[in-house]
């Protein structure tokens, strides 16, 4: 965390829009996902839910 | 008390379970094989943190960490939707990892001084690792922002569309006040000002 985010960007051609203009993307925190969470729950439980009292 | 604690460790657990996998879908997939292993080295990191995590929360009084980690729906998940995102091409793995590994590191830096023992000494121990997430972010972001013309516009391009996602990282809790007069966490406010000031200083 020594490199501040603003100086790394500053040492590239990038550029950073104002973030007051950014319409944050809320949600996530109390449960409203994307379409793409379930999917992903899906597939990374898949072993786990085909024998949940398994002992490994 | 135990509500605003629970609700702040899920959330935070959450961001790593999910984000640890998604960077564990560039194993194999990685532009060259340094990136590959340093993709699959931090999913490793952030689930052995979501791990740590969640066996908080077992002692907190919620269920073991698989049966919490495989069994919820995704109405039961707290992560941010910016971590949730498919990795598309490696531009946008890359910026999510710039904007969200700062996020987290400042994150675990304000959680150094948390009134609640675990979580200041969890963040004291994956410090390091946190580091190297921010190094690494770092430096391939100042490569390929500076290389050619086509990772600098892919690389625009994904930032622009990063920000509002990055800022939904910053969704207030319902319990901002008493984490914050408890001592437990500096709030959501405070990280999101801290992190504009990395990135507009």
């Amino acid at each position: 965390m020594d490199k501040k985010v603003e100086e790394i960007i500053k040492q590239t051609q990038l550029q950073l829009t104002d973030l007051k203009l950014q319409k944050p993307v809320f949600g996530g925190r109390s449960g409203k996902h994307s379409e793409h969470l379930q999917p992903l729950l899906d597939e990374m439980s898949e072993v786990f839910r085909s024998d949940p009292s398994a002992e490994w | 008390m135990s509500d605003a604690l629970k609700e702040l460790i899920y959330k935070i657990a959450d961001d790593q379970f999910i984000l640890g996998h998604r960077n564990s879908e560039w194993t194999g997939f990685g532009p060259m094989l340094e990136e590959d292993i340093a993709f699959s080295s931090m999913a490793q990191d952030k689930i052995g943190h979501s791990f740590a995590l969640y066996t908080m929360l077992r002692e907190l009084g919620e269920q073991d960490p698989d049966t919490v980690a495989f069994t919820r729906n995704a109405n039961q998940f707290h992560n941010c939707i910016f971590v949730e995102l498919p990795n598309g091409e490696y531009d946008f793995s890359l910026v999510r990892h710039f904007l969200f590994d700062t996020a987290e590191a400042l994150r675990f830096e304000m959680l150094l001084n948390s009134s609640y023992e675990p979580l200041a000494l969890l963040a004291k121990k994956i410090r390091g690792e946190l580091r190297y997430h921010t190094i690494h972010a770092n430096t391939f972001l100042k490569k390929l922002g500076s290389g050619t013309e086509e990772s600098i516009s892919r690389l625009q391009k994904s930032l622009d569309y990063s920000l509002p996602y990055a800022m939904g990282m910053f969704e207030p809790s319902p319990y901002e006040s008493e984490l914050i007069s408890e001592g437990i966490f500096g709030g959501e406010e405070k990280l999101r000002e801290q992190w504009t000031k990395k990135l507009r200083k």
